[in-house]
């Protein structure tokens, strides 16, 4: 009697120990983008915290988190994709050498030839049982240098129809920003599609032995991915005003870095959640934007943020999640 | 958990403030986030324009600001062309009491942009940019105009005849200095056939960087005319380390064995010193000759070599042109009411005798391309004799007999 | 006589790809064909082979290593200076940088155990940190080596240093007791584990081998041109993929062949490629795809999937229906 009554009271205090860490891993990205904010705005004398240069910071997260948007669906899964800095280049160039003649196709190539990049990447994964981030860097050296053949063969250069020009305001990129982050939260939380993407990076024999199909919610998180990256393409394309060769060039790497520094882990399960990959947009432009406020050149810029990635991966990282670490 | 957390943060704190009071540039005296408390205008003061008055005969016609400079460019840690630059201008940054923040390795117009709207919100005086992409020159004019920020173009001209109209009647850009990258491309093309070569391997960098781009099209234009042999046309995915340069001149050599000349469009990061060196490790002397842009390491062997034909560099002193244009619009005593365009010249190294001055005085460890005199001599706050037509003289003279000549060489 | 047989029968399957590759640089350049043009290429595969030989160690264990190419610009920068301040002569400066590979390789290895997250992660955030150290350091400029090192480019010294580090290679995976710890960890880590392995510690060893062979391909890389400069924004990727592609291509051979030559096999195919892409006229930017898709091919016809097993099954059944028609 005594026993089960201690064996219950280990239960409870380990129960309660397991929900505390759990509220730290839930408020540790918050709480790492308040203390940063913090500590760049005491050091910049309140620079850094000023309404306009808050607005710089939101502009320049928006393209990467409508990206980091999609990316969470397929990261969940455990599916790392490093073929977004060609997809966006090939999705640009294709755009906007079709809108040329109507600029009112651009948005759409964007979204189709992004998705079809997404869906190869797929098929390259689940038909072929190669690991995503080998079929994405296939994709990404595919689809650059596809892009840089055909820069090679043009004469003038891609840039954007006067029509769409008007589109390049503040307003518009965190317009579709916050339209991408609610969509994507929705689907995330409330349908199967999210749930089932956080199984799947969880365990993925439970979810093949339940008997739902898996491979279906795994091409519907590539296209979603797919989605959100043309909708970034497309954004990428009005903010640069053209395209070159070297369009989306780190831009897989700098969206990892994105992903993690909000606390995501990499190999999926049920801790990838959109609001940390929006937060760690917000924390990754925003260190970039107060590094330079403070006078740190280029060259330090690199450093410091290596170091910090690493403490906050050091620090934040969910490693109860996995069975063993690779 | 709880601990090991706070500890790392206030480590990375600590690590932040130290890089912060540290930052190089340069000038120590004040970081960017110091300029809104700036009320006054800083003078020079009488003891300085007193210590002018020691060393020239330059009078101080002014009250010197002050200032601070963003400076956007492909790199500045390349070794080559980027890292003269920085060089260069911190040196004349320490002259001219400015202080530079350098923001580097920004390849695509998105990066560009984002580093502009950073150093705007920096509060820089003025930002000195080599652009990236030209169709977006534009955008980065009116950023700077709603800022009420300066914008001078180094490395470049504005070439889209819509974006130039635009550009040019926009109230923060006071101008551009670029060289002729065309006549240069197609003088490498010459000093190659004078040397020989009838079936040219050309390296060329990936499209998208208006710089190259130019060059390239200078030197395709040059080859149709002269109706040379190319055997192969290798283009260098971007990113390439030197040793990517030996593996695509060893591939084109082995694949092409007439071939005996190599023009490079580009040559920083240790390319043309890759290509040279495998053209000796092949034991192909006198029979395989290169052309570049940009600077080779050890330039006097490559000629005494007889590898190295001829070599387009020296061109950093564009990016101090196109800043001193910047310096004196800042300083209220602008050289124009107009944009400016200039065109700046190459120097061009052709033999052992050249090559041996160029590795000496272009280096910057011994000797600096323009005195603390001739600088402030292109400033009109020291200089109130200078004019418009002076300062063009200055970068019309620029050359490689005009550097021997002003170091009494 | 089986067995010798056998051996033979791998080795020739072994050799296909880049006997392939080599028939079609014959097909598009005759010119470039004959025993000279041979040893050229073989010579160009060294250093390629010398970092997918030390990528390859990581691949085996399971460990992604994304800051190669970081680590031998450091090596080549950091190792390279120390020993021009030294003023010391060719084989300390040698010893020097592929020193400091290897120490790079050790700190990520601790630090892989130390904080216990995914290599992926670990390895990128070290990229971000040696590529700025490299920027950094000595003032940013790089490292200029005018000296000695150039005649490691020389025949036969290149040829000589590659021979040394595929017998250093082999003896790694193949003779000590640290290759057999790594191939068991690779295979079962649970089996691994329970018959004694340190899995830690063979992940710290592994490492480390991943940075001296970094080191080694600084000191190749500097003796083809004297000048490395430093890359940041992850450029140095580029050289991590290639030596990916090497280590991925001996992964998929290593029935037939074992991984070190297998390395060689991809390097020497990746430079047939390289050449025939040139031999063709094809434009070089599209060189990066057509290895990419080179990639894809080898490891669709080695990876095992139920599609491709029933690919292949199609295939024999058309073949056999084939043959009962003709017959």
């Amino acid at each position: 009697m005594n026993e089960n009554k201690n064996t219950m009271e280990v239960k409870s205090i380990k129960m309660k120990e397991f929900r505390h860490n759990e509220m730290i891993q839930k408020l540790l990205p918050f709480l790492g983008l308040i203390i940063v904010v913090t500590i760049f705005s005491v050091i910049t004398k309140g620079q850094a915290i000023a309404l306009s240069n808050i607005t710089i910071v939101l502009v320049q997260s928006c393209i990467y988190m409508v990206a980091a948007m999609g990316v969470t669906f397929t990261i969940s899964q455990g599916n790392m994709d490093m073929s977004l800095g060609g997809i966006i280049v090939a999705s640009c160039m294709a755009a906007g050498i079709l809108g040329e003649s109507s600029p009112w196709v651009i948005l759409p190539i964007c979204i189709i030839v992004s998705i079809i990049c997404e869906l190869i990447v797929a098929v390259i994964h689940i038909y072929l049982n190669i690991p995503t981030i080998i079929g994405s860097f296939i994709v990404m050296y595919l689809a650059r240098g596809i892009a840089s053949t055909i820069m090679l063969n043009r004469s003038a250069n891609i840039v954007l129809p006067n029509a769409l020009k008007t589109l390049d305001h503040n307003y518009f990129y965190c317009f579709i920003a916050m339209m991408a982050i609610i969509v994507s939260y929705i689907l995330s939380e409330y349908t199967q599609l999210g749930k089932i993407n956080r199984a799947i990076g969880a365990n993925q024999s439970a979810v093949e032995t339940s008997g739902v199909p898996m491979n279906k919610y795994k091409i519907l998180a590539f296209i979603y991915s797919g989605i959100t990256l043309g909708i970034a393409s497309f954004m990428m394309f009005i903010r640069s005003v053209g395209v070159t060769a070297k369009t989306g060039m780190g831009f897989e790497t700098n969206t990892i870095l994105i992903l993690v520094i909000g606390g995501i882990s990499l190999t999926g399960g049920s801790n990838v959640r959109v609001i940390k990959a929006v937060i760690g947009c917000l924390l990754f432009a925003f260190l970039d934007n107060a590094l330079i406020l403070v006078g740190v050149n280029s060259t330090e810029v690199g450093l410091i943020k290596g170091i910090i990635f690493l403490a906050a991966v050091a620090v934040g990282f969910d490693r109860k999640s996995m069975t063993h670490i690779v | 958990m709880k601990k090991k957390f706070l500890a790392t943060l206030t480590a990375t704190a600590m690590l932040v403030s130290m890089l912060a009071g540290c930052s190089s540039g340069a000038s120590e005296t004040e970081t960017p986030t110091q300029i809104t408390e700036k009320t006054e205008q800083q003078t020079v003061g009488e003891n300085a324009g007193a210590a002018v008055e020691e060393n020239t005969d330059i009078e101080v016609s002014g009250e010197a600001k002050k200032l601070d400079v963003g400076v956007v460019i492909w790199s500045v840690d390349d070794g080559g062309l980027g890292f003269s630059v920085k060089k260069q201008l911190e040196h004349v940054g320490e002259i001219l009491n400015v202080n530079f923040i350098f923001k580097g390795g920004s390849v695509d117009a998105e990066s560009q942009i984002k580093d502009v709207e950073n150093l705007i919100a920096a509060g820089v005086d003025g930002i000195l940019l080599c652009p990236m992409v030209d169709t977006t020159i534009d955008k980065f004019t009116s950023m700077c105009d709603a800022a009420g920020v300066k914008l001078s173009l180094m490395f470049r001209s504005v070439m889209d005849e819509d974006v130039r109209n635009i550009v040019l009647a926009s109230e923060s850009f006071v101008g551009d200095v670029c060289e002729a990258e065309e006549d240069a491309g197609a003088d490498l093309v010459d000093a190659l056939v004078e040397a020989g070569a009838q079936n040219l391997a050309l390296m060329y960098c990936e499209p998208g960087n208006s710089v190259t781009d130019r060059r390239q099209a200078g030197i395709n234009a040059r080859i149709e005319e002269l109706g040379i042999n190319v055997v192969s046309t290798y283009t260098m995915p971007a990113g390439t380390l030197s040793a990517g340069f030996t593996e695509g001149a060893n591939s084109i050599l082995t694949t092409y064995p007439e071939c005996d000349g190599f023009l490079l469009s580009f040559g920083s990061d240790g390319g043309i010193d890759a290509v040279i060196q495998l053209v000796l490790s092949k034991n192909l002397l006198g029979k395989v000759h290169v052309a570049s842009f940009d600077t080779v390491q050890d330039t006097k062997t490559a000629f005494e070599n007889e590898i190295l034909v001829a070599e387009t560099c020296g061109s950093q002193a564009d990016a101090l042109f196109a800043f001193m244009m910047l310096y004196n619009e800042l300083q209220g005593t602008p050289l124009s009411d107009k944009p400016i365009e200039l065109l700046s010249n190459y120097v061009y190294v052709k033999n052992t005798e050249q090559a041996a001055k160029y590795d000496e005085y272009w280096s910057y460890e011994n000797y600096q391309l323009y005195s603390e005199e001739e600088i402030k001599n292109m400033a009109k706050v020291y200089n109130s004799d200078l004019t418009l037509e002076k300062f063009k003289e200055i970068v019309a003279a620029y050359g490689y007999e005009d550097v021997l000549n002003r170091l009494g060489l | 006589m089986n067995k010798s047989l056998e051996i033979i029968k791998r080795g020739v399957i072994a050799l296909i790809i880049p006997t392939v590759l080599y028939l079609l640089l014959y097909i598009a350049a005759p010119s470039a064909i004959g025993w000279g043009s041979l040893g050229e290429l073989l010579r160009q595969s060294i250093a390629a082979a010398i970092l997918s030989w030390g990528m390859v160690f990581g691949l085996k264990i399971g460990i992604w290593n994304f800051s190669v190419g970081a680590n031998v610009m450091f090596a080549a920068i950091i190792g390279g200076n120390i020993s021009l301040r030294l003023g010391v002569g060719l084989l300390p400066t040698i010893i020097i940088i592929a020193m400091t590979g290897t120490v790079v390789g050790l700190i990520s290895g601790s630090l892989f155990i130390i904080l216990r997250i995914p290599s992926v992660i670990l390895t990128i955030g070290m990229m971000i940190i040696l590529e700025s150290a490299t920027a950094v350091a000595f003032g940013g400029g790089g490292v200029t080596m005018l000296n000695d090192i150039l005649t490691l480019s020389l025949f036969p010294n290149d040829v000589i240093v590659g021979i040394i580090l595929y017998i250093i290679a082999f003896a790694l995976m193949y003779r000590i007791s640290l290759g057999y710890n790594i191939r068991a960890v690779g295979s079962n880590i649970a089996a691994a584990k329970l018959n004694g392995i340190g899995i830690d510690k063979t992940r710290i060893l592994c490492l480390t081998v991943t940075g001296f062979f970094c080191g080694c391909y600084a000191f190749m890389a500097i003796a083809k041109g004297g000048v490395i400069t430093p890359r940041v924004n992850m450029d140095s990727l580029t050289l991590t993929f290639d030596a990916l592609i090497g280590g991925f291509i001996a992964i998929a051979l290593e029935r037939q062949i074992n991984l070190i030559m297998g390395v060689f096999i991809g390097s020497f195919s990746i430079q047939l490629i390289k050449s025939c892409i040139i031999a063709f006229n094809m434009p070089s930017v599209f060189q990066q795809a057509i290895i990419a898709i080179f990639l894809l091919i080898i490891m669709a016809l080695t990876t095992k999937s139920p599609f491709m097993d029933t690919l292949r099954q199609r295939m024999k059944q058309l073949i056999s229906r084939k043959q009962i028609r003709s017959n």
